[in-house]
């Protein structure tokens, strides 16, 4: 697992980079006496802030961010490897006090059975969820590739749900994990 | 040709720096043209404006205005044709306007008009609220007006554009150039589908004392005007004195007491502006009828979801703690509103409800 903190401090171009490894699942690295293919199938995982002071959207602080500053924070971030992040989710403040959540062991016990489900077949998507996947993408102006991911996600809420099939709410959920982040 | 020498002067005033307005409202533009050097002096104007003044007398104006045609933009002279009676009504009215854009009618739009203004640097419920304003009052067939700088004005600009609705910004630049650069797209879709406006020539770089400048042509041009979020001593406030003094409507979104990001508005409110909470208010304050309610209210999960952000809006976890539902149902019942254009999600992951 490469796990990339403070995402919008690395410079854009060594972001950029991290594209084609994204896709392809593997590094070209080429010099002067030859090229290499390094193997580079790894689960990426990035945390960033909402904006450089990181108070925006907490309902208990101001943003203190001046105008522009937020723009060139976010545009370290393109919105074509944004894209290619399949779920993007915000982190709201941890509350000290809250409920205690679920043990991690028994996420663990749920995601290793939800991959052997998905390892096996594929959930398919009902007929309604699959007119909800297409209205969506025409409404969200969604690219092929990001309603393929759209799709990808769905299944795999269906899986951890333990169900053999897409439902739309499944769609509509995965649908959510589609924060803006980046331009 | 009529409106030649108001052209001059502009031209003068844009090559040397200096507003030659107050000037040219006083002495007429035909005399600072025809003085001399020591005479301009004497009415007060700097030594770079008499320099520009004397080259301008004997600028080509002909392939001027071939120049400006031939990059699709007009200009109106104070004396010319087509000069707009909004812009009349100020006391310092600009010599020229400049105009790019196909939706050269909105000068003369029949349906009220209203600027859209607050912070650079406003919140997202402040963003999208102000689109959502522009939305409605386009939707409804009105006007939207605005300043194309970052924040309030552009989310007004973007609302409009979204509701297939006409907007106007009006720039303290030349139209042509795209400033601030973050919203050059939306600069570029203005110039596809709206108007942008500006008295000064193109090319003109921003200035700082332009922008408060230019801030009396979007009060000019509204019938009413609404800040949503502006602190103390915002240049929203200024468009709003301008409205005032043109005997304008001026208007403000409420925001929470004690912040600095909204003590601007709360102040018009105080001073007693119109109260706006939603696209409806600002219609009615207009005259125009209330934009289209969304249709089938929405159902189940949807509508608790609905009321709960409609209460408050939040990120889907902390809805989802709040309503103890599943968050996987929380999520994908505000999917199913922002579909259906009833909520919307900023860039912070707070949804609010439309």
């Amino acid at each position: 697992m490469l796990f990339l903190d403070e995402l919008a401090e690395f410079n854009r171009a060594s972001l950029e980079a991290l594209r084609v490894p994204l896709e392809d699942g593997e590094v070209l690295i080429s010099r002067a006496m030859g090229s290499v293919r390094l193997p580079a199938r790894c689960l990426v995982v990035a945390a960033m802030n909402p904006c450089p002071c990181g108070h925006r959207g907490d309902p208990r602080r101001e943003c203190l961010c001046p105008p522009g500053r937020l723009e060139s924070y976010r545009r370290r971030l393109s919105g074509p490897l944004a894209d290619r992040f399949d779920l993007r989710v915000e982190v709201p403040r941890a509350d000290a006090h809250g409920e205690p959540s679920e043990p991690t062991a028994a996420i663990a016990a749920r995601v290793a059975s939800a991959s052997q489900r998905l390892a096996a077949a594929t959930p398919q998507r009902t007929a309604a969820a699959d007119r909800f996947l297409t209205a969506a993408v025409e409404r969200l102006a969604l690219s092929a590739r990001g309603s393929n991911r759209v799709g990808r996600v769905a299944a795999s809420v269906a899986a951890l749900a333990g169900r053999g099939e897409v439902a739309e709410d499944d769609v509509a959920e995965a649908l959510g994990y589609r924060l803006e982040v980046g331009r | 040709m009529s409106g030649d020498e108001e052209l001059r002067v502009v031209l003068a005033g844009a090559s040397s720096g200096v507003d030659p307005g107050r000037l040219a409202r006083r002495h007429g533009c035909r005399s600072l043209l025809g003085a001399g050097p020591a005479a301009l002096e004497r009415m007060g104007a700097l030594p770079a404006l008499i320099d520009a003044l004397r080259l301008a007398r004997g600028a080509d104006l002909d392939a001027y205005r071939a120049s400006l045609a031939e990059r699709g933009i007009a200009c109106l002279t104070l004396s010319g044709g087509g000069y707009p009676d909004r812009l009349r009504q100020l006391h310092d009215p600009p010599l020229a306007v400049f105009l790019s854009g196909p939706r050269t009618d909105a000068l003369r739009w029949p349906q009220p008009a209203a600027a859209v203004v607050g912070s650079r640097r406003a919140t997202e419920a402040g963003l999208l609220l102000a689109r959502r304003l522009a939305a409605g009052v386009a939707e409804s067939g009105g006007l939207v007006v605005s300043g194309l700088a970052l924040g309030v004005d552009a989310a007004a600009h973007d609302g409009a554009l979204s509701a297939a609705g006409v907007t106007v910004a009006v720039l303290g630049c030349g139209v042509d150039v795209a400033y601030p650069r973050t919203n050059r797209r939306l600069h570029a879709r203005i110039l596809e589908r709206g108007l942008v406006l500006s008295e000064y020539p193109p090319g003109t770089p921003p200035a700082p004392w332009r922008f408060p400048a230019r801030n009396r042509l979007i009060a000019a041009l509204a019938d009413a005007t609404v800040v949503v979020e502006a602190r103390a001593g915002s240049g929203a406030l200024i468009t709003a004195d301008h409205a005032l003094d043109l005997g304008r409507d001026v208007l403000a979104v409420p925001g929470a007491a004690g912040l600095t990001s909204t003590a601007g508005a709360n102040g018009l409110l105080k001073a007693g502006a119109g109260m706006i909470e939603s696209a409806d208010d600002l219609c009615g304050w207009l005259g125009l009828p209330p934009p289209p309610a969304a249709d089938d209210p929405p159902t189940g999960d949807a509508q608790v979801v609905l009321a709960a952000l409609r209460d408050r809006p939040g990120v889907a976890d902390d809805l989802a703690a709040m309503l103890t539902l599943p968050a996987a149902r929380v999520m994908s019942a505000l999917v199913r509103l922002e579909l259906s254009g009833r909520a919307a999600r900023g860039s912070d992951g707070c949804w609010r409800a439309e």
